[in-house]
C-alpha cells in the first residue's frame, strides 16, 4: 500500500442524522488533496473524524496501511495528524513562542521552560513560514493572517505526517498565500500529504494536485485537478448551474451620502478621504494589516477618531459610539462574526431583533409578537435556512449567520451599509445570495462601502475600489479601469 | 416554563417537541418538590403556616439580594460586596434613626447607601474597566471596614416600632419582609424577562463586542446592574436592621456568596448572558427549605454548612453534564 491515509466507507450520524455517508479517500505522500463543498457539505466533520474529535460509525481508516482508530485528538496528534483549525485554537495572551510549542515546552531538568532554546526554536519556526514578527511578542498583537501562519508553524513544528488545513487562506491576502504555497511545496517534498479544505476555488486549483467535492455528507466526485474545470467543480458542489457569479446591477448614483476627510485613527491610519454616492458600491482593497477594518471601525464610533471629519448625507457625524452611527443610519457587519457580530447561544430572532429593541418594544416592554414578525421577514427575505427563528445562532452554518448579521443590520434601515469581509467562511451558493442582496440594497438606494480579502469579489460588485497600504489611502480605481494587476500592485507598492 | 430560559430576549432555546419537556432544566424544581415531599412526610411541623412564614422570613434577605445579584451575574459580571452592603447600610440606617430622622428617610438613606457603593462598582467597572471580582471585593473589604468605623465598632439599637416592623411585622398574616423580597423578586422577574432593559442585560452577557457593535449602550447597563444590585443590598439592610432591632457591624457576613449560590443554582451562567429570574427564586427556595429542614431535623451546625456545599456543587454539577450533553447533540 504506497498510499499515506485510506478512508473506505466511512460513515457518521449525529442523533439519527447522517452527517457523513460512505466517504472513500485516499491521499499520497506529497500529494496535496483539495476537498471543496458548501457549508453542511461535511468537510468540517471528516476532518474532525481524522482528528480523533469524532469516532465513526461505520468504515475503516487505514494509515500507511495500519488500521487507525483514535479515541481522542491525542491519539490522532501522536499519530502524526495535525489540524489547522478554520477557528483558531491559540492563547491569545501567551508569546508566540509558547504558542508554536504549546504542550511541547522545552524544558529543563527542574521543570522550568528553556526560554533561549524555546525562542531560538520559534524564530527557525517563524523563517519557514514568512512570518517576520518577534517570538517574544504577545499573540494578541498579531493579525488574524499573521496567526493563522503561527498556527500553520505550530503544526510544522510537530512533525506531522498528514496535515490537514481548513480553510486556512480564508483570512490570508496576496503574498501571504503565495508564501503559503511556497510553504506547501516545502512539505510535499518532505513527502508529508496534505488535505485543503477551502471555499476559494482559484487556492484550491493553485495548490491542490487531486480536488474532492463533497455535497451531503457523502463524495460525490474526485479528480485530478486539470481534470477540473471551476465551473464544473462549482456545479458539482451545489448540483445546480449558477448562470451569473457576481449580479452587477446598472444603478444610475444618487447624492453623495457618506464622505469621509482626512480621516485618522492613532497610529492606525491616517490621511483617508472618500466619498460614496447613494447607490454605489465602494470597495476597499488591501493587504491584511493595511488598515481597512479601522477605518470602517472608526466612521462607526468603535475606534477612536482622532482627525478629520465624516459627514452622512452631508451632515456632520461625530462617531463617539456604535449606537449614535446607527442613529445617524451607518451599519457595519464586522470582519470577525463570532466575536463582534453574533451572540451564538442566542436566538435567531434574538440577534435579528438587537439593534432596535427600542423598536420591538412598547413603553420599554419587548414585544415578542414585533420580534417574531421581524425575524420571520427577515429569513424569508433573506433565506436563512432554518426551522424557526428560535434557532440557536451557533448551530447555523457560515452562509446562515452572515444572514442573520446582514438581516439586523438591514433592521435599522441604514443609509450607509459597511460590510467587512462579508462572504468570509460563506460557501458559494449563499455567497452569490449575499452578493445579490448587496446588489439590491444598492438598487434601493443606499451607500455600500465594502472591505473584502477576495480581490475576484472586489472587481465584481464594486463601482470602485480604493486600495489602502499601510494605513494609507495610495489610489482609486474606476470599475472601466479595474484590473487584479493595477490594484496588486497599488496595494504592495503603493 | 423552563428554569433556564436564557435570555429573554425572545425565546432562546432550541426549538422543541410541543410536549416534550426538556428534563434536565427541571432538575432544580424535581430536588426541591423531593425534599418538600420528604419533609412533609418526615416532620409534623413542615407544612404547617407558621413553620412555612417563619421560611419566607428566614430568605427574605437572601432572596432581595440574590435578585440583585442574578442581573450582575447574567451581564458576566458578579458583585462579592453585597454581604458587606447591606452592613454598611444597616449601620448608617441606625446611626440615622438615633439621631431622629424620621423612619421613611432613613429607610431612604439606608437603599442611597447601597445606589452609592453599587454606583462605585458600575464606574470602577466601565470607566476603568476593572476586573467585576475584583472591584467588588476591595468594595466589600472597605464597605466592611466602613461599617465598623462609622459606629465605632458598636452595635446600634433602640430603634421605632415603626422601623422594626419592616424586618418583623405582619400585614394580615404575612411579614413585611416576605413581601417585601416577593415584590423585588416579581418586579425583578418582570424587568429582566420583559423590558428592553433586560433584553439589553441578557445581550451584554452573552457577547460585549456584539452588544456594543449592535448599538446596544453597554456601558450604561453595567452601570445599572451594579446600581441596582447595591440599592437591593441596601433595602437588605434595612430590612436586616429592623428584623435584628440592631444594626451591627458584623451582619451578613458571607450573604454574598449564598446568594450568588442561589443564581447559579437557578441555571444562571457565571460566564454570562444565561439565568433568570424565575431560576433564582428556585435557588433561594431550595437554600431555604433545607435550611429549615437541616433545623426541623435538629442536625449541627456545621453540617448546615457542608450540606449547602454539597448542594451547590451538585446543582452546577448537573448543569455543566447537561450543557456537555446539549452541545454533543
Amino acid at each position: 500500500m504506497s498510499d499515506l491515509l485510506a478512508m473506505e466507507g466511512v460513515s457518521k450520524s449525529f442523533v439519527g442524522v447522517p452527517v457523513l455517508t460512505d466517504v472513500s479517500l485516499t491521499v499520497v505522500r506529497g500529494e496535496v488533496l483539495g476537498i471543496v463543498g458548501e457549508n453542511g457539505a461535511g468537510k468540517s466533520t471528516l476532518m474532525k473524524v481524522l482528528a480523533g474529535i469524532h469516532r465513526t460509525d461505520a468504515g475503516i481508516i487505514r494509515l500507511e496501511g495500519k488500521t487507525f482508530e483514535p479515541g481522542g485528538p491525542g491519539d490522532a496528534i501522536r499519530a502524526g495528524i495535525k489540524v489547522v483549525h478554520q477557528e483558531l485554537s491559540l492563547f491569545p495572551d501567551r508569546t508566540v513562542a509558547e504558542n508554536i510549542f504549546a504542550g511541547a515546552l522545552p524544558r529543563t531538568g527542574f521543570g522550568t521552560v528553556r526560554q533561549g532554546q524555546l525562542m531560538r526554536d520559534a524564530r527557525a519556526v517563524l523563517a519557514r513560514v514568512g512570518l517576520n514578527v518577534a517570538a517574544s511578542a504577545k499573540l494578541r498583537t498579531l493579525s488574524l493572517a499573521q496567526r493563522q501562519l503561527v498556527e500553520i508553524g505550530r503544526a510544522l513544528s510537530q512533525q506531522a505526517r498528514i496535515i490537514i488545513m481548513d480553510e486556512p487562506t480564508a483570512t490570508l491576502t496576496g503574498h501571504e498565500v503565495e508564501f503559503l504555497k511556497g510553504v506547501i511545496a516545502g512539505l510535499k517534498a518532505e513527502g508529508v500529504g496534505i488535505i485543503f479544505i477551502s471555499h476559494h476555488l482559484e487556492e484550491v486549483f493553485a495548490i491542490c494536485d487531486r480536488v474532492a467535492v463533497m455535497r451531503d455528507g457523502r463524495c460525490v466526485d474526485i479528480r485530478p485537478v486539470g481534470a477540473w474545470t471551476e465551473d464544473a467543480m462549482v456545479q458539482v458542489m451545489v448540483n445546480r448551474p449558477i448562470d451569473k457569479f457576481f449580479p452587477k446591477l446598472d444603478i444610475a448614483p444618487g447624492p453623495v451620502l457618506i464622505e469621509v476627510e482626512r480621516l485618522a485613527s492613532d497610529r492606525r491610519f491616517h490621511d483617508v478621504s472618500f466619498q460614496v454616492k447613494a447607490g454605489e458600491i465602494y470597495g476597499l482593497a488591501g493587504l491584511v494589516g493595511a488598515g481597512r477594518t479601522e477605518v470602517l471601525k472608526t466612521i462607526f464610533g468603535a475606534l477612536p477618531l482622532t482627525a478629520g471629519m465624516v459627514r452622512i448625507a452631508g451632515q456632520d457625524h461625530r462617531p463617539h459610539s456604535p449606537r449614535r452611527s446607527l442613529a445617524a443610519g451607518i451599519v457595519l457587519t464586522p470582519e470577525d462574526r463570532k466575536a463582534e457580530g453574533l451572540v451564538l447561544p442566542f436566538s435567531i430572532r434574538a440577534n435579528i431583533g438587537m439593534s432596535t429593541l427600542g423598536k420591538l418594544a412598547r413603553f420599554g416592554v419587548m414585544s415578542r409578537r414585533a420580534m417574531v414578525q421581524l425575524a420571520d421577514q427577515s429569513i424569508r427575505r433573506l433565506r436563512i435556512r432554518t426551522t424557526s427563528s428560535a434557532q440557536e445562532v451557533r448551530r447555523l452554518s457560515g452562509g446562515n449567520q452572515q444572514k442573520v448579521v446582514l438581516a439586523r443590520a438591514m433592521s435599522v434601515t441604514p443609509r450607509v451599509f459597511m460590510l467587512d469581509e462579508p462572504t468570509r467562511g460563506v460557501d458559494v451558493g449563499a455567497k452569490v445570495e449575499v452578493y445579490t442582496l448587496i446588489g439590491e440594497l444598492a438598487a434601493a438606494g443606499a451607500a455600500i462601502l465594502i472591505v473584502s480579502s477576495d480581490l475576484l469579489e472586489l472587481l465584481g460588485l464594486c463601482d470602485r475600489i480604493g486600495v489602502m497600504r499601510a494605513g494609507r489611502l495610495v489610489g482609486e480605481v474606476d470599475r472601466s479601469d479595474f484590473s487584479q494587476d493595477r490594484i496588486m500592485s497599488l496595494a504592495a507598492i503603493g | 416554563m423552563t428554569l433556564k430560559d436564557s435570555a429573554r430576549l425572545g425565546d432562546v432555546a432550541a426549538p422543541r417537541k410541543r410536549f416534550a419537556v426538556d428534563f434536565s432544566d427541571l432538575t432544580v424544581l424535581i430536588v426541591f418538590l423531593a425534599i418538600v415531599v420528604y419533609l412533609t412526610l418526615s416532620t409534623a411541623s413542615f407544612m404547617s403556616t407558621a413553620n412555612l412564614l417563619a421560611i419566607l422570613v428566614a430568605t427574605s434577605l437572601i432572596a432581595v439580594v440574590a435578585c440583585g445579584q442574578t442581573f450582575v451575574i447574567i451581564t458576566g459580571g458578579i458583585d462579592l460586596s453585597s454581604g458587606s452592603v447591606v452592613a454598611l447600610a444597616g449601620v448608617v440606617t441606625g446611626m440615622a434613626l438615633q439621631a431622629h430622622v424620621p423612619m421613611p428617610l432613613g429607610v431612604a438613606i439606608g437603599v442611597g447607601v447601597g445606589v452609592a457603593c453599587g454606583l462605585f462598582n458600575g464606574l470602577a467597572v466601565t470607566f476603568l474597566g476593572m476586573n467585576p471580582f475584583i472591584v467588588t471585593l476591595a468594595v466589600m473589604a472597605m464597605a466592611r471596614g466602613l461599617a465598623f468605623i462609622l459606629p465605632g465598632g458598636a452595635t446600634i439599637f433602640g430603634f421605632d416600632d415603626s422601623f422594626d416592623q419592616i424586618g418583623g411585622g405582619l400585614i394580615g398574616p404575612l411579614p413585611i419582609a416576605g413581601i417585601i423580597s416577593l415584590a423585588a423578586l416579581l418586579v425583578g422577574a418582570f424587568v429582566l424577562g420583559k423590558t428592553v432593559f433586560g433584553a439589553e442585560v441578557y445581550a451584554v452577557g452573552g457577547n460585549r463586542e456584539a452588544a456594543n457593535m449592535t448599538g446596544i449602550p453597554v456601558r450604561r447597563t453595567l452601570i445599572l446592574v451594579y446600581l441596582i444590585s447595591g440599592a437591593l443590598a441596601g433595602l437588605g439592610g434595612v430590612i436586616l436592621t429592623g428584623r435584628l432591632d440592631s444594626a451591627q457591624p458584623i451582619a451578613a457576613q458571607g450573604l454574598e456568596l449564598n446568594a450568588i449560590a442561589a443564581v447559579v443554582i437557578g441555571g444562571a451562567s457565571l460566564f454570562g448572558g444565561r439565568g433568570s429570574m424565575l431560576g433564582t427564586i428556585l435557588g433561594v427556595l431550595l437554600i431555604g427549605v433545607i435550611n429549615n429542614g437541616l433545623t426541623l431535623h435538629n442536625v449541627e451546625p456545621f453540617w448546615v454548612q457542608f450540606i449547602q456545599g454539597a448542594v451547590i456543587f451538585l446543582a452546577v454539577l448537573f448543569d455543566s453534564l447537561n450543557t456537555k450533553r446539549k452541545a454533543a447533540g
